[in-house]
């Protein structure tokens, strides 16, 4: 009896299919499946790369992995729970081997070299992420450096960028129109303009002063204290000594 | 555990040892260790990898054939060791004209075939060959017996006694040429550029394929495909 599987959704294929049976799905060793529904060792879904065409496939030949599912029913969706650098790492990398590969039959060796070695970077940033035990440091450390790559290639190829908060993509139903405008313009400030200096007003007021001297002539100085060169501020406009 | 494998032998020594495997110096022996990890020498993937071979074949192919479209710009050997004269050589955008021809001086861009005076239809092109086989190789000359010259040396042969020679002006060209003439004469390319280039894009192919195997054991031998199931009546009754 086929019957809808509960927690058996997502997967990925650890030896190729090559659908030998009736209704038989063909399947490359590293395709990606979701799975829809499950009988007597075999489950029946569809590659991720092609959802089109459903069939079925032996159990053991799938590992699973971890998703959570949206939209229950016959057009679920999978969502796999990994960290979100990871699945942005995936999908950009993917998307920069096709391209890269017009790069070589179009005789662009430069930036075809170039990128072959952010990939590579990134590739093994990937990795470094994936085996974990990394303390939260190092983590953002990396992070730092996977993004950067990112915008670099994505910058490069001409695809568009992503806006990040904290080194991770940005949820577009989760963030408001004005927050994305100000998170993409820190970023071209960062770049050009220089952090405009900020002004403050200090009122002094002296109250009273006593003195025994009488008839000799007093002066009263006050002077802004420099605390990082440790002397006062000596150059500066009129207004500053009084 | 690492220290403990090089037996140091007091405990003097695998103090320092420890101390010396800080976490930056672990991070860094992890990261040699999984490039090295790389070797991809396992039946699935070596079968995978030569599914994929004639897809990036064909890509090298295109590659090559777009460069001779490009066409290049050789040199002409003389004897007499006067001034050295340019020719041109380029194929024509549907692959089937050689076009090529002499020029006053060595090209800014690229040269247009209309201002190449002679061609050459590949479909009468006989063989392509290469170094001590090619016939201005064979003359006699000091010149021609440099060893790097023949190793830039190829010609083609066509019709009954035609013969076109080149002298490739690095290994480079010299590699894209023959490939390129091979791969119009329906041959396989040979040359160390096509092995570089195919190694670089086929491991880089197989990296991206195998990205979401990270981490995971992959079995040696396909795994038993289990009997047929009992029925076909699906759930999801759709497309």
């Amino acid at each position: 009896m086929w019957i809808p599987t509960e927690h058996e959704k997502f997967g990925v294929v650890i030896a190729s299919f090559r659908g030998t049976v009736p209704h038989g799905l063909l399947l490359e060793i590293g395709d990606t499946v979701q799975i829809l529904e499950k009988c007597d060792g075999w489950y029946r879904g569809f590659a991720l790369k092609n959802p089109n065409i459903k069939g079925i496939f032996p159990s053991n030949y799938i590992h699973l992995k971890n998703a959570c599912v949206k939209n229950k029913g016959q057009f679920e969706m999978v969502i796999p729970t990994e960290d979100s650098v990871i699945t942005e790492m995936t999908s950009t990398l993917r998307d920069w081997g096709t391209m890269w590969k017009q790069l070589y039959v179009r005789n662009e060796g430069d930036l075809f070299h170039r990128l072959w070695h952010i990939m590579n970077e990134i590739l093994d940033l990937r990795r470094q992420v994936l085996v974990g035990h990394l303390t939260h440091d190092r983590m953002k450390d990396i992070k730092r450096h996977i993004t950067a790559r990112l915008d670099w290639g994505n910058e490069q190829l001409g695809l568009d960028l992503v806006p990040r908060k904290e080194y991770a993509m940005v949820d577009p139903e989760e963030i408001s129109i004005t927050e994305l405008y100000r998170l993409m313009e820190h970023r071209h400030r960062k770049k050009d303009t220089p952090i405009p200096a900020s002004s403050h007003h200090l009122f002094v007021q002296m109250k009273s002063l006593m003195c025994s001297n009488l008839g000799e002539e007093l002066e009263v100085i006050f002077s802004l204290f420099d605390s990082k060169e440790n002397r006062p501020i000596r150059k500066g406009k009129e207004g500053e000594r009084c | 555990m690492r220290a403990l494998t090089t037996k140091p032998s007091s405990l003097d020594q695998f103090k320092s040892k420890l101390q010396n495997l800080s976490y930056t110096e672990i991070l860094k022996i992890r990261q040699s260790e999984r490039m090295n990890q790389e070797d991809f020498q396992s039946r699935p993937i070596l079968e995978l990898k030569e599914k994929i071979q004639p897809e990036i074949l064909e890509l090298i192919k295109q590659q090559r054939l777009n460069r001779l479209v490009e066409g290049t710009c050789f040199r002409k050997l003389n004897s007499r060791r006067r001034q050295d004269k340019f020719w041109y050589c380029r194929l024509s955008p549907n692959h089937k004209v050689l076009h090529y021809g002499d020029l006053e001086e060595s090209p800014q861009g690229e040269v247009p075939h209309d201002s190449l005076q002679d061609k050459l239809p590949v479909a009468d092109i006989k063989a392509v060959v290469t170094g001590k086989d090619c016939p201005h190789m064979k003359e006699k000359g000091a010149l021609k017996q440099n060893k790097e010259v023949l190793e830039l040396a190829f010609s083609i042969l066509y019709d009954s006694n035609g013969q076109l020679n080149f002298i490739a002006p690095d290994k480079h060209e010299y590699c894209v040429w023959t490939d390129g003439l091979n791969a119009l004469l329906g041959k396989d390319m040979m040359s160390d550029l096509t092995r570089n280039d195919l190694d670089t894009l086929l491991s880089m192919e197989i990296k991206l394929r195998l990205l979401d195997l990270e981490n995971i054991q992959i079995p040696d031998a396909p795994p038993p495909i289990p009997k047929e199931p009992s029925n076909y009546d699906f759930v999801y009754d759709c497309n």
